[in-house]
């Protein structure tokens, strides 16, 4: 079992550092594998460095894959973090 | 190894290390240091210069100078400008025999690309500079007096002998024989003194990209010869008769400043079939008059104003101000200020006869050398720390202080300050003793004894400085100043405990039971890298010149409470961005406004230039690297407009954070303090694997 959802960067700046940083922090409370896909290249959600190697801009697609124990919530506050921030 | 080839081995590594002969513009030495102007420094491997053998320190300033030590630096300048067939000071010739090129390069293209680079980042780092006209100026008043160094000293011991003689013959210990003697000396001193105006406005002339026979001659007329009484010219400002000399050092730099710019307007403007004949002859007219009726008396009254103004201070301030003036020198050296003074010694010279000024900088020295005493004595078993303080002693004891300095308390941290106390101690005791001054510029330490003004009791009082200045600087460091990490036991080929290694080289940042657990596994014996110690230790440099402050006082909450991870904040004064570690670029963003590095550590590294900047689009930045590229600390990566940054209402602030801090076992601390680029800001020691 995993979750997955989609979501559409609307943040005019993309996920730069800051926004990256918050993403890493909220990923890393979970036991869960997270992982981004944009556009085919992927990264882990824990990894700050990796988040921003992929560039995420306004207007972007991105795939969100959470598989694990503690999936189910990671996914909800996961979610509820890209509408309010991203 | 013959001498000869260990000082051309040495001049090569420095080669290799700077890009080659044709990275380098032109290469001229001082005491200590070779000065090198290069064409690009991203080509420059400070960390790689650092580990050459007998490099006991880099220094980037304008020119780029690595820390010999006295009698090598010569020899190794010489040998290699010889390399490359010019002068030293002389400009190398553009794409010099390719030194570096070992790979079968195209001679052709590969000096085309290092010429167009040489522009570009000369220009990128001229714009850098702008803000900070004193750097140019500093650069100026040293490449002017530094050739003339060996005069000084020369001619001031000849003067030393002079004195000494002089004052024998007054007490009645030599006879009136010595007269024709101790009168011959004193010609050949003042050789110099008698003409110093026109060797500086010969140099400063080269200098400032002025003929230099004008320079001389603009120079020379501040003596007015052939004005002897009752012939006189006016003082326009007073009325009174103009004295010979007015103006003096500072006189003839500021007119042969003016000069360069007056013989090349000249030039532009004046057909180039007259050229030859008008322009000296109009520069000599214009600056002629220029510098008798407006520089003589201007410059005159500022000089005059400013010995009376230090020789005010020190009368009254007496130990106070000997001790404020022995502490700060040796920062006032390692941001090369020091150079301001030496205008300033010569008008002393010239007004007063003696620098009251020399003696109590020269305390800063002594304080050092009692600074290494101490260290010495509390970390005998570190050998590799012994073995570098025996060599740079005699020479600190000597007068020569920048090996101690940046050989042995310097890389240490806190007995860099202890040694500063000791200087104070000194300078407040010749203080206030007062009168001490000396006859000429030249070396510090004991060397200066013969060249103290006033005859023995002069001399007793400066000795007595020293004597208490290696006091102060080993009273402080031995029970204030020594690093315990130094105290470790090291051998002496430098195959050392890795953490004991980041004692020798940098600030004790390691945890008490780190420490404990290390000589415990000394004592055993266990001195060899075949420990099990295998803790990586981190330098982070700083990205950008400007002001240290705490990540807690960002204002960003993102990093101020360290969400991303731990680091640094800088308020940057310039424009260069250089890379904060050893490692691979990782990611730049689109926008320009940060980028990642991996060091070659393991440290994942975020450096954020300025908050909120990711709004700016990319228009203030740009870079000259590329993601995946190797680079080493201190090497530029890229530029960032602050004045763009702060017509838009950012802040400018450079953030450097570990975001692995998973991998971190003790995270570095620092105070807030002005920090020069590409130095050291903390070490992180990462975890045992």
């Amino acid at each position: 079992m995993s979750r997955e959802f989609t979501y559409t960067i609307t943040d005019p700046v993309g996920i730069h550092a800051r926004p990256a940083g918050k993403l890493v922090k909220i990923a890393q409370q979970f036991e869960s594998d997270i992982t981004l896909d944009h556009s085919g290249s992927t990264a882990d959600a824990k990894h700050i460095l990796g988040v921003m190697s992929l560039g995420i801009g306004k207007g972007d697609l991105l795939k969100v894959s959470i598989a694990g124990a503690d999936e189910d919530k990671a996914a909800e506050e996961l979610e509820a973090f890209f509408k309010n921030d991203l | 190894m013959a001498g000869e080839d260990k000082y051309r081995s040495i001049g090569e590594s420095i080669y290799d290390n700077v890009g080659g002969t044709q990275n380098v513009e032109k290469l001229i030495n001082c005491m200590t240091r070779v000065r090198m102007t290069i064409r690009d420094e991203s080509k420059v491997d400070v960390a790689g210069l650092k580990k050459i053998p007998g490099v006991l320190g880099v220094v980037q300033e304008d020119t780029l100078q690595v820390v010999l030590g006295p009698g090598v630096v010569s020899k190794v300048a010489q040998s290699m400008v010889d390399e490359v067939g010019v002068d030293l000071g002389a400009p190398f010739p553009e794409g010099a025999k390719a030194h570096t090129a070992k790979s079968g390069h195209d001679y052709k293209s590969a000096k085309e690309e290092v010429e167009a680079k040489a522009e570009q980042v000369h220009s990128a780092h001229k714009a850098a500079l702008k803000q900070t006209w004193w750097r140019a100026a500093l650069k100026h008043i040293s490449s002017i007096f530094i050739p003339l160094i060996p005069a000084f000293v020369g001619a001031g011991l000849i003067s030393g002998i002079a004195g000494v003689l002089g004052n024998l013959q007054t007490v009645g210990a030599i006879g009136a024989e010595w007269g024709t003697f101790i009168l011959t000396m004193k010609v050949i001193n003042q050789g110099l003194f008698a003409f110093l105006n026109v060797y500086i406005g010969i140099n400063a002339a080269k200098e400032f990209g002025a003929t230099q026979g004008l320079g001389g001659i603009i120079a020379g007329l501040i003596y007015l010869p052939g004005v002897v009484a009752p012939l006189a010219l006016p003082n326009v400002f007073t009325g009174k008769d103009l004295v010979a000399g007015s103006g003096g050092v500072l006189g003839v730099l500021f007119a042969v400043w003016i000069m360069s710019y007056v013989e090349r307007w000249f030039h532009k403007h004046i057909p180039d079939s007259l050229d030859i004949i008008i322009v000296p002859f109009l520069t000599l007219l214009v600056m002629g008059l220029f510098t008798i009726f407006l520089v003589m008396p201007a410059a005159g009254w500022v000089s005059n104003s400013l010995v009376g103004a230090i020789n005010w201070v020190l009368n009254v301030g007496g130990a106070f101000s000997g001790f404020v003036l022995g502490l700060v020198f040796l920062p006032m050296v390692m941001l090369g200020l020091h150079q301001i003074l030496t205008p300033i010694h010569l008008e002393m010279i010239k007004d007063l006869g003696m620098t009251p000024l020399l003696p109590i900088l020269a305390m800063a020295g002594a304080g050092q050398v009692g600074a290494a005493i101490a260290l010495w004595i509390r970390c005998r078993k570190n050998k590799q720390l012994t073995r570098m303080i025996k060599g740079a002693l005699p020479v600190g004891i000597l007068g020569v202080g920048e090996p101690l300095i940046y050989g042995v308390s310097l890389p240490l941290g806190r007995p860099f300050i202890t040694a500063c106390i000791g200087g104070g101690v000194g300078g407040a005791v010749v203080g206030a003793i007062g009168g001490i001054g000396a006859t000429s510029i030249g070396p510090s330490g004991i060397a200066l004894i013969p060249l103290i003004a006033g005859g023995f009791g002069k001399a007793l009082g400066y000795v007595i400085g020293l004597l208490a200045a290696y006091l102060g600087g080993f009273v402080a460091t031995y029970f204030f100043g020594t690093p315990k990490s130094a105290m470790v036991a090291t051998a002496e080929d430098g195959t050392i405990l890795e953490g004991a290694a980041a004692g020798t080289n940098a600030q004790d940042t390691s945890t008490p039971e780190e420490l404990e657990s290390e000589q415990e596994h000394t004592m055993a014996g266990l001195n060899t890298q075949t420990d099990t110690h295998t803790t990586v230790v981190t330098d982070m440099v700083a990205p950008v010149e400007g002001n240290l402050i705490q990540l807690g006082e960002v204002d960003d909450e993102t990093f101020s409470q360290k969400l991303l991870g731990d680091g640094f904040a800088v308020n940057p004064e310039m424009q260069t961005v250089v890379a904060p570690v050893d490692g691979k670029i990782f990611t730049i963003s689109d926008t320009k406004h940060a980028f990642t590095m991996i060091s070659d550590s393991g440290l994942e590294v975020l450096v954020h230039l300025g908050i909120d900047t990711v709004e700016l689009d990319g228009g203030p930045f740009s870079f000259s690297v590329k993601v995946g590229q190797h680079v080493l600390a201190g090497q530029q990566l890229g530029l960032m407009d602050l004045e763009k940054i702060r017509e838009a209402g950012k802040k400018d602030t450079v953030i450097t954070v570990v975001t692995n801090m998973d991998a971190v076992s003790s995270f570095g601390s620092y105070t807030n303090q002005h920090i020069e680029v590409g130095t050291k800001v903390l070490s992180v020691t990462g975890k045992e694997h």
